[in-house]
């Protein structure tokens, strides 16, 4: 009985001492996981620095009936912006980024003015252009319900962006040629709720936000002789998204975004309005995970709106976990 | 020797349709795997036996340069008609042998080209502002391929053949404009704003013939290729007319006019190098011109512009998995004449598969 005894407790031993064999997991593979299996925070200590390259033409829009239009008028858009960006763990829940903006913006067109009483054709350009720093943003993210393989995750977050670029129009040489503002000229602070399961190799995600404009003044017309007070419109934004992982190293995301902007005010003798505006947009995103280099390639495709751009956005970014 | 001359034909074409392999170079294992993912340098120029291949592409260009007659370069943006084109590719490929492979694309294009922005002043009270957008929109023509390639198998060299045409399925004939006008704030200050509206497709069959060779050598390939494509015949479109009426609205009216497209051919030259098994990266290059068409104008027929443009497009092939490869092309145009001259960007994903390959 002794016997049996003791060969029971020894093979326990062994089964135990079989059971607890883990895979050893180091932090640099935790740096390298994908945007589907990676926490939707990043871990303490971590820290993750990119930057971001977004492009589009001003070629169509949707007008204040919904429809989508050519713009008339002779005009080259384009916006050729940089998004430096800073994330860090601070806990294994809470994360903070920083983003700085490099705006690069500009509109030109072409108008032929013709006078036949005086037998006169004059063909002007006019340029429009915006260069600098925009509007920095602070964000908050914390995990409130951290991801387990039962069940979702939802991540709070608290953002804050501050009016750092230029607000007013400057360079003014006349009412066609200028320079415009690189920020927006207003604090806006929001919060959002996002949730995400992952089912691997399948993420699927939501996200809900508003965003308050406070108010502002600034030079909004070329022909302002003054600073006019103003206020955004505030602003709510949801979205979906599914992403999948074609291989070990690259996934594909697919987002349907919803935008919309409640009306504006500009503050002048007689008050005018800024009509609310609203979008919804699809958005295909090719993530190549190498190592820990995250290169992000995608288009944003303007579907449904009123009142905004109709273009779409291609953006590429480059991050590096260190 | 007649008698051996027409087997000799037979075997031949038995060795094309696959029915007869011709196993000339060192054999391969041929499971599924293994043909989905072989890399280009390795790869024939023609779909494997039993292969379905489904392209899908989306090509966003910008339109911010054009050559002139004499080939100088004018800035479209300093010009003021300046514009973007999205292009999409829809193409199904099947390889019927080892040798063979049938093909059909057709394509979905969208584009709106501004002309200067005009502002007529008549009296001191009285101005009109014209802008101009002419769109062209719309799914084109069926492209019908067959290649044949060399019935032997791939290892260094490998050469096609390629025939087809373009079956006229798209409307071709352009829409009613749309145009409008508005009143400004003062009475007589009007905006009229006149668009029109293109229809993508050629209008008649075109037919076409090409041809190509590849050469690889470990890591390295060279691809060429010369493609030549023909209308069948003369084709008859229509063109609208538009009068302004009092009431500030237009009235419309259409005229018939004949055409003839301008013959085009390419070609093309790639070099290739084969960094990993899913990885290749590419440099081509392209040389289009278009001449001999013509098109009528009040009864007589004007000699169309002939058009050529050299373009240099490097290009990456991503194998994601057995099934998914991307393909992203850039292309930067280089000199040309009577030609647009777009910078673009072009994607395409492709989906590999044997449906009857067990």
């Amino acid at each position: 009985m002794k016997r049996l005894f003791l060969i029971i407790a020894l093979s326990s031993v062994a089964a135990s001492a079989g059971a607890q064999m883990e895979r050893i997991i180091q932090p640099s593979d935790l740096k390298q996981q994908t945007i589907i299996n990676e926490p939707v925070t990043l871990r303490k200590g971590f820290l993750r620095a990119g930057i971001s390259m977004s492009y589009t033409v001003r070629d169509k829009y949707f007008n204040s009936s919904a429809s989508r239009e050519y713009r008339p008028a002779s005009i080259w858009g384009t916006s050729f912006d940089y998004n430096l960006n800073l994330h860090y763990g601070l806990s294994e829940r809470l994360e903070v980024d920083f983003i700085v903006p490099l705006v690069n913006n500009r509109n030109e067109g072409t108008v032929t003015t013709i006078q036949p009483v005086v037998n006169t054709a004059v063909t002007k350009k006019t340029v429009q252009r915006s260069a600098g720093i925009g509007d920095c943003r602070l964000t908050l993210l914390y995990q409130v319900i951290p991801e387990k393989e039962s069940r979702f995750s939802l991540t709070l977050s608290g953002d804050l962006l501050a009016p750092t670029g230029k607000k007013d129009v400057s360079g003014i040489k006349d009412l066609n040629n200028y320079n415009l503002p690189t920020g927006e000229g207003n604090f806006r602070a929001g919060a959002g709720l996002f949730f995400r399961k992952i089912l691997y190799p399948y993420s699927f995600s939501g996200a809900i936000g508003y965003f308050y404009n406070f108010s502002g003044n600034k030079l909004i017309d070329p022909q302002d002789t003054k600073s006019t007070g103003f206020k955004p419109g505030n602003i709510f934004d949801a979205n979906a998204g599914f992403s999948l992982h074609l291989n070990e190293w690259i996934a594909l995301s697919n987002e349907i975004g919803y935008f919309n902007q409640a009306k504006g005010t500009q503050e002048y003798l007689v008050a005018r309005s800024i009509d609310s505006r609203w979008n919804l947009d699809y958005t295909p995103r090719l993530v190549f995970q190498i190592r820990r280099f995250r290169i992000t390639q995608l288009v944003s495709i303007p579907l449904f709106g009123r009142n905004m751009d109709a273009d779409p956005e291609y953006s590429m970014s480059v991050q590096y976990t260190f | 020797m007649g008698k051996l001359n027409c087997t000799y034909i037979a075997v031949l074409f038995l060795s094309f349709t696959g029915l007869v392999p011709v196993r000339g170079q060192t054999s391969v294992p041929r499971d599924r795997y293994t043909l989905l993912t072989m890399p280009y340098n390795q790869r024939q120029t023609t779909l494997y036996k039993g292969q379905i291949q489904a392209n899908a592409g989306y090509k966003f260009a910008i339109r911010s340069r054009k050559f002139d007659k004499e080939g100088k370069l004018i800035i479209l943006k300093d010009a003021g008609t300046a514009s973007v084109y999205h292009y999409y590719l829809f193409e199904l490929r099947y390889g019927v042998t080892d040798f063979l492979e049938l093909s059909a694309q057709t394509n979905y294009m969208k584009r709106g080209i501004r002309s200067v922005t005009e502002n007529v002043i008549s009296t001191s009270a009285e101005a009109v502002n014209v802008n101009k957008v002419t769109e062209t929109k719309g799914p084109g023509d069926i492209l019908l391929l067959a290649s044949l390639r060399l019935p032997i198998e791939f290892r260094h060299f490998d050469a096609r053949i390629t025939g087809g045409a373009y079956v006229p399925s798209a409307k071709y004939e352009p829409e009613k404009p749309a145009h409008k006008v508005s009143s400004l704030s003062t009475a007589n200050t009007l905006t009229i704003d006149y668009q029109y509206k293109n229809r993508n497709g050629y209008g008649v069959p075109v037919w076409l013939l090409s041809c190509g060779a590849k050469v690889s050598l470990s890591r390295y390939s060279l691809e060429a290729g010369f493609t030549y494509r023909k209308p069948v015949g003369q084709g008859e479109s229509i063109r609208w007319d538009e009068e302004l009426t009092v009431d500030k609205t237009f009235a419309y009216s259409s005229t018939s006019f004949g055409y003839l497209l301008n013959s085009s051919y390419d070609l093309s030259a790639s070099l290739h190098y084969q960094a990993t098994g899913w990885f290749n990266i590419s440099l081509n290059t392209s040389w289009f011109r278009s001449e001999g068409g013509w098109t009528e104008y009040w009864g007589n027929k004007y000699l169309n512009r002939p058009e050529s443009l050299l373009t240099i497009e490097p290009m990456l092939e991503i194998q994601i998995s057995p099934s998914l490869t991307i393909y992203e092309v850039t292309g930067f145009p280089v000199t040309g004449s009577n030609s647009d001259g777009p910078f673009y960007i072009f994607i395409t994903l492709s989906y590999n598969s044997f449906p009857f390959f067990r």
